[in-house]
């Protein structure tokens, strides 16, 4: 158990972003076994594999594969979601600017499997850089002949888009990444069972695959080697398979992103990215910043692994670990969470929309000193009427963490209320870190409001 | 796929809250829980609109039959408004979470609401008020700043905005996009910022504004009209229908101490859904306009001078029976108005003929002014449009020609639009210029104003060349037809319309595709110089599609004023009696009537006022019209009535007809009296009255009634219910429409 | 609330403008490109971000009212709607931004590397606050949520580029270099997005449109 480079094994071979590179490398072999073999095949070999979900909830790959009708009354579309926002994740970024083609290999074979007309790779508008690199392999595609008409003279066509996003972190849940594709505002759409599921009416109406980058990813890995073969690593934990991809961020010596085998430990994973940096290990985020908190006494025998995270309570999520020393103070940390979420709540329900900007508003009058001691209980219970009662699940994200930090570390939230600091505000390496004091004072950008009544009074002459 | 008219709807097994029934396969939770009588409260869903489960507010805890009949609960509570039913459903509505999930969010709406409930117009009658009364917590553990924005920003004449009290619901964003269709409202930011605005906060100019006054749950949006006028419980409501078009929308009028603050739409899902147009909701108060008629009124010396009612009835008899007697039964004509009710025209036009013996009698407006009932229209039943509102949603094409909706039936361009938003029917404009209802059609003809014959000629022998054989077999007179329209190829269209032939083509292949076919014609063809003729064409276009006999496809003439249709239904023509009968049918008038009737056909408004003019007609009853504004020809109407000898007006206001007139009645207002109107889809609908009648008014049936009480001798009708009784026995197809038979939602007669 | 006060008063709306009202500054290459664009998708309305990116490129930068009502013309939408989207994401500028505009993480991974202190240096460097431009219209100084390099904190975005592992040494030379650059980072970012989205064929046909 230990880093295994699936994924990223070539990943730092020169220009591997280039075709040539690539092909050298084994590129497109798995495509060309793929056309090859029949449709349900592909697919599969993806169910033998084992392969869940990258994104965050660990669904089975092969169902969404399979859940696509075998005939194409309605064209088909095959969405990559690579509107990687979760706080603390950049894996997507590496697979996308050091192996474009892996990824657009991985939509080629799913686009054969599911009968697509098209697939559209949905990029967040910050990740230019990549994004360019994401480009130049499909327009190297096009002139390979893996994309467009009749490829590979098999008579499958299938065209390939990039649709860039335009900064909203709710576009990465996946009705939202549909709204935002088909022109609207990033909101999420009703799910099953109140509407049917994405495979049978997705965007457009018509049936759609919808995966993560990572997942798309391996999807060449998978074919070429084999489903049997893919899901013999991680065998050790209860239905984890394959490699994942962690980026390891924070309090480390060697931010990074890790592959790993599932069933390593999370220590393991510290220690690959250079241990704990500045100070003794406080908690680990492990799945991105939606997810519960493990303080330093749970990680160490905590295993990487869908159901094993589960366990303690967490979850592997996107798989973006973030590390905190021993001088982070958790309540500011709570508070930044919270703040992301208000920010990125896309307003369409209840909770969500005015729980998230409560959570942050109560965080901040702490962070003022003016907490009082029953804060604590009402952040918990606005934590509870969020959870579960929102439209999506970023409701939940914006729950869970505080929820769980409170839990964990409630004698820090109890000493900052009493004292109106935080437990570690004397300590030199947390000034480093720390917000500036009554920081929501200039934050026009965030709050404003006024956009539109500026015009209307302007209007009036 | 359109929605078949008379689908059975597949039933489920479902259980709410330990109570097994079945309801149709589909229905939203919500709507299956109040048939238990659970209430489940909601802010964001809306009947007639998409379901969107945005508010939270109706969670349910929820679980499905599994086989071997134990109950798997779903982890979470559900939104019970956009949860279809299916088998096995199992659902509780009332458990200690959900009442707690309640509460939350009603205290998560109103952390940032500013609960100035005093002093806004939607207190004691707002759901969010309501719903807190009800499920909400009593106190607030909201301690930080509320969320402040602007208050009272008036978006238009109609409407004013206030972001503060709005709870993001979405349901005017929602109506502007999915019902009214011109998507002036959208929400701008998110999350916590998310506010509805207009584009750049510029006027809410939609026809259908008001509405999302109403569907709002809180006082965000309100009327701008109605602002501080009144309180919910110092209102009085009273039930009763808008005169503003055919279409006959279900309103409430609501009256603070006699006088009418507002009108709601009232629901009824077979005419106006639960929405109203702009005109209707913020007619003027016609009841307390400065320029009403307040009490009989006779010229002496060259100005109206208030007289006693019976001193005008006087006059008036005394006149009219006078010419009569000198000029004969022509001496006498009555033009009677559409605004009228059904027991007005009726008992008009039994005043004309039972009293003054003359079929002299009209209420056309309109060019059109040839025969109502003849083998022009005959092949599809009486003169009366075929379909109702509903088979909009049940066709697969409507055709509408000649007629610029939205203005015309606001009603039906909703519907219209719904159809083809929700269900997917298609939609085909010919008008002269660019219309709303080209937003949704799939192909519109534009031509040159007055050539509707030459494009109906067109499309009729495109029509014959695309049908296959076997669907025009059995065609009675086909081949009449295709010589009455030989000449009739594109080129000719073309240079007749302006319409290219290949725009022509596709019209036409579009027709002959479509299994079924409603057309709706408007006052391009009402007015058309040769309307007659273009009648007769698209009735031929409807019976050559095989339209004719179809339940959800037809030919439909809508009438252009509020009671049009009743007015042909009563009778109030030259040449055709109640019912639809001609001049010889009179036997059976004559024995309910107890009277000789007129054999002789009276004269059409046209040849009524030139008769005016020319002297032969001296003596002239206007009711409830302004012909010198309305006719198609004021200025023939205006000289008519300059010159007639003598001019009774019988109207609510002093119109420009009125200003001549020799004796002017004032008639009360549509709220200050009951009767009934039948809209354009044949439905007959009840008023009642709402505010009392202004000064000396008198309902217009009461004033024919005491009229002809001194005429005939016979006892008259003491009300609108006799008098529809009445109407019931000379046209049995009415009879349905007694007054005991007309619930809220109305009776649509039937033909035939 | 002296501006709601001051709201109260208004008693008038102005009209919507009318399509023919709207002045069109798309170039020639932005309809094509756009056309282009639309042909990417089943139906207009879904090509309405790319549209917008777009316009923020031609319009400079920022998505003036009527940069909106260009694209919600262009693309047969309601005012309204476009409107919506354009203010729902946080890329399209919704005000003129200087030339660049520096947008600095301060997201957990960030903030736990001293992001916040690099923003108080850029703060009294370019003596404006969070949220405010230069006097000079050079440099608009904001703060974004996670741009996902977080193994790379602190990080920083201008324009199409990511400055990581931010210090203060580095901070200065790139405000160094930035204040010798020609380049206008806001609608070099526009257009490094319209170009990602316009395929080698697209833009080939473009060019050949053009000789």
């Amino acid at each position: 158990m230990a880093e295994y480079k699936l994924l990223t094994q070539h990943i730092d071979v020169p220009d591997f972003y280039q075709m040539q590179v690539y092909e050298s490398l084994g590129g497109y072999l798995g495509l060309k076994k793929a056309v090859e073999m029949e449709r349900q095949e592909v697919i599969d070999e993806i169910k033998k594999s084992g392969l869940r979900g990258r994104g965050g909830a660990g669904f089975p790959a092969w169902i969404k594969w399979n859940g696509i009708p075998k005939d194409t009354s309605k064209p088909h579309y095959v969405i990559c979601n690579s509107d990687e926002g979760e706080p603390g994740t950049f894996k997507d970024w590496e697979l996308m600017h050091k192996a474009p083609h892996q990824l657009v290999e991985g939509m080629i074979i799913a686009g054969y499997a599911t009968l697509a007309k098209a697939g559209y790779i949905y990029i967040r508008g910050e990740y230019v850089e990549c994004a360019q690199r994401v480009r130049h392999a499909i327009d190297q595609a096009y002139e390979a002949g893996y994309l467009g008409k009749n490829i590979l003279g098999k008579g499958f066509d299938y065209d390939l888009y990039v649709h860039m996003g335009a900064g909203s972190y709710e576009c990465g849940e996946e009705s939202a990444l549909m709204s935002s594709l088909m022109g609207e505002r990033g909101q999420p759409r009703l799910k099953f069972p109140h509407a049917p599921l994405p495979t049978i009416a997705g965007v457009w109406n018509c049936p759609t695959l919808i995966n993560n980058c990572e997942t798309l990813s391996v999807a060449p890995h998978v074919i070429n080697n084999g489903g049997e073969w893919y899901a013999q690593i991680g065998a050790s934990t209860k239905n984890s398979r394959g490699t994942k991809l962690f980026s390891v961020s924070g309090h480390v010596n060697k931010p990074g992103n890790y592959e790993i085998e599932f069933g390593t430990s999370l220590m393991e994973l510290i220690e690959l990215a250079g241990g704990v940096s500045g100070g003794a290990l406080k908690a680990i985020i492990p799945g991105g910043s939606s997810m519960p908190i493990l303080p330093a006494d749970q990680c160490q025998d905590a295993i990487l692994g869908y159901e094993e995270l589960m366990e303690k309570g967490t979850m592997v999520g996107s798989g973006g670990c973030m590390v905190l020393n021993e001088h982070s103070c958790i309540v500011t940390f709570a508070w930044r969470t919270a703040e992301f979420y208000a920010h990125e709540s896309c307003g369409k329900c209840t909770p969500c929309r005015e729980g998230t900007r409560w959570m942050v508003q109560i965080l901040e009058r702490i962070l003022q000193g003016k907490g009082r001691p029953e804060d604590i209980e009402l952040l918990l219970e606005v934590c509870d009427q969020i959870d579960g009662r929102s439209f999506c699940a970023l409701g939940d994200a914006a729950a869970w963490p505080v929820r769980g930090m409170i839990k964990q570390f409630r004698n820090e939230f109890e000493y900052f209320i009493e004292h109106g600091k935080s437990i570690v505000a004397d300590r030199p390496e947390w000034q480093r870190m720390a917000p500036p004091k009554h920081y929501e004072r200039y934050n026009p950008m965030r709050y404003d409001y006024t956009y539109g009544i500026e015009r209307a009074l302007a209007g009036k002459g | 796929m359109p929605r078949p008219k008379h689908a059975e709807p597949k039933l489920v097994n479902i259980e709410i809250n330990g109570i097994a029934l079945q309801v149709p396969e589909g229905e939203y939770l919500v709507d299956a829980a109040k048939r238990v009588e659970a209430d489940v409260p909601v802010f964001c869903y809306h009947k007639y609109m998409e379901a969107v489960g945005m508010c939270r507010m109706c969670l349910v805890d929820v679980g499905y039959k599994q086989p071997d009949g134990s109950v798997r609960k779903m982890p979470k509570p559900q939104a019970s408004c956009t949860l279809p039913c299916s088998e096995g459903m199992v659902a509780w509505t009332e458990t200690e979470q959900i009442i707690k999930d309640r509460k939350a969010v009603l205290e998560f709406l109103l952390i940032n609401h500013p609960l100035d409930c005093p002093i806004c117009d939607r207190g004691g009658e707002c759901p969010l008020q309501n719903n807190t009364q009800f499920y909400g917590p009593s106190t607030s553990r909201y301690i930080e700043i509320k969320r402040h924005l602007p208050k009272s920003l008036p978006l238009s004449d109609h409407v004013m905005l206030d972001l503060e009290r709005c709870i993001q619901c979405g349901r005017c964003v929602r109506f502007t996009e999915e019902v009214s269709g011109d998507a002036q409202l959208a929400f701008l930011f998110r999350g916590a910022q998310t506010q509805p605005h207009t584009f750049q906060l510029t006027e809410f100019n939609s026809r259908f504004s008001g509405n999302v006054i109403e569907i709002c749950p809180v006082g965000a949006l309100t009327s701008r009209r109605y602002r501080f006028r009144a309180r919910p419980w110092d209102i009085v409501t009273q039930k009763t229908i808008c005169t503003g078009c055919s279409n006959g929308c279900n309103i409430y009028l609501d009256s603070r101490g006699g006088e009418m603050v507002r009108i709601n739409a009232r629901e009824n899902p077979q005419v106006n859904e639960t929405w109203t147009c702009d005109k209707g909701k913020f007619q003027p108060n016609i009841m307390r306009a400065p320029n009403r008629i307040q009490q009989p009124m006779i010229r002496k010396d060259g100005a109206l001078q208030p007289v006693e009612w019976h001193e005008a009835y006087a006059l008036i008899l005394e006149r009219f029976q006078d010419e009569r007697d000198k000029g004969g039964v022509n001496a006498v004509a009555g033009f009677a108005g559409q605004r009228m009710t059904n027991e007005d025209l009726y008992l008009f036009q039994k005043l004309f003929r039972a009293g003054f013996g003359s079929n002299n009698i009209d209420h056309r407006l309109t060019r059109y002014q040839g025969d109502l009932n003849k083998d022009l229209y005959t092949p599809l039943g009486t003169f009366a449009p075929q379909n109702e509102m509903r088979d909009l949603e049940a066709t697969s094409l409507i055709f509408i020609f000649g007629s610029d909706l939205i203005d015309e039936q606001p009603m039906v361009y909703l519907r219209a639009r719904k159809a083809w938003h929700r269900f997917g029917v298609k939609a085909l404009v010919a008008y002269p210029v660019p219309t709303e209802a080209e937003h949704f059609a799939e192909n519109a003809l534009r031509y040159q104003p007055g050539s509707e014959l030459a494009l109906a000629s067109g499309l009729l022998r495109a029509l014959l060349g695309l049908l296959p054989a076997e669907k025009l077999d059995g065609i009675e007179g086909l081949e009449k037809i295709r010589d009455s329209v030989a000449s009739c190829d594109p080129g000719w269209v073309e240079a007749q319309t302006g319409v290219a032939p290949g725009v022509l083509e596709r019209a036409a292949r579009m027709i002959a595709d479509s299994p079924s076919m409603m057309l709706l014609a408007g006052e391009k063809v009402w007015n058309h110089r040769e309307a007659q003729t273009l009648i007769h064409m698209l009735t031929q276009i409807t019976r050559v599609t095989g339209n004719a006999d179809k339940e959800e496809g037809g030919l439909n003439l809508m009438p252009l004023a509020a009671n049009g249709q009743g007015a042909i239904d009563m009778g109030a023509l030259p040449n055709q009696l109640p019912g639809y009968r001609s001049l010889a049918e009179k036997a059976s008038l004559e024995a309910v009537w107890g009277c000789t009737l007129p054999t002789e056909p009276g004269l059409a408004s046209d040849a009524m006022f030139q008769a005016c003019l020319e002297s032969s007609v001296k003596c002239l009853y206007i009711a409830g019209a302004n012909p010198v504004a309305e006719h198609y020809d004021p200025t023939l109407a205006a000289r008519a009535v300059q010159s007639v000898e003598f001019l009774v007006v019988q109207d609510v206001l002093m119109t420009e007809t009125a200003q001549y007139a020799d004796v002017a009645l004032p008639a009360c207002a549509f709220a200050e009296r009951e009767g009934t109107y039948t809209n354009f889809e044949r439905r007959a609908q009840r008023t009642w009255q709402a505010v009392p009648p202004t000064g000396e008014a008198k309902p217009d049936w009461r004033i024919f009634s005491e009229l002809l009480l001194r005429l005939t001798q016979q006892t008259p009708a003491f009300n609108p219910r006799e008098v529809m009784k009445e109407v019931g026995q000379v046209f049995p197809a009415y009879a349905a429409c007694a007054y005991d038979h007309l619930k809220d939602q109305g009776v649509r007669w039937q033909q035939g | 609330m002296d501006r709601n006060v001051e709201l109260i008063r208004i008693t008038e709306r102005p009209k919507p403008p009318r399509p023919e009202e709207i002045p069109l500054r798309f170039s020639e290459t932005a309809v094509q490109e756009l056309d282009a664009l639309v042909s990417h998708y089943p139906d207009k309305k879904s090509a309405l971000l790319p549209a917008l990116w777009l316009a923020q490129r031609e319009y400079g930068g920022v998505l003036t009212p009527e940069a909106i009502a260009e694209v919600a013309l262009r693309l047969e939408r309601s005012y309204a709607e476009v409107e919506g989207v354009a203010t729902f994401y946080t890329m399209y500028n919704k005000q003129q931004m200087g030339k660049f505009m520096l947008e600095v993480c301060t997201n957990l991974s960030c903030m736990l590397c001293g992001s916040y202190r690099l923003l108080e240096y850029l703060e009294e460097k370019l003596g404006i606050r969070l949220g405010e431009t230069t006097p000079d219209g050079l440099f608009t100084l904001t703060e974004v949520e996670c741009l996902n390099n977080c193994g790379d904190a602190p990080v920083m975005q201008v324009g199409d580029v990511y400055c990581r592992k931010m210090s203060v040494e580095k901070m200065d030379a790139l405000i160094d270099q930035l204040r010798g650059s020609d380049e206008h980072s806001v609608t070099r970012l526009a257009d490094a997005i319209v170009n990602i989205q316009l395929s080698a064929a697209d833009k080939a046909r473009i060019a050949s449109e053009h000789e």
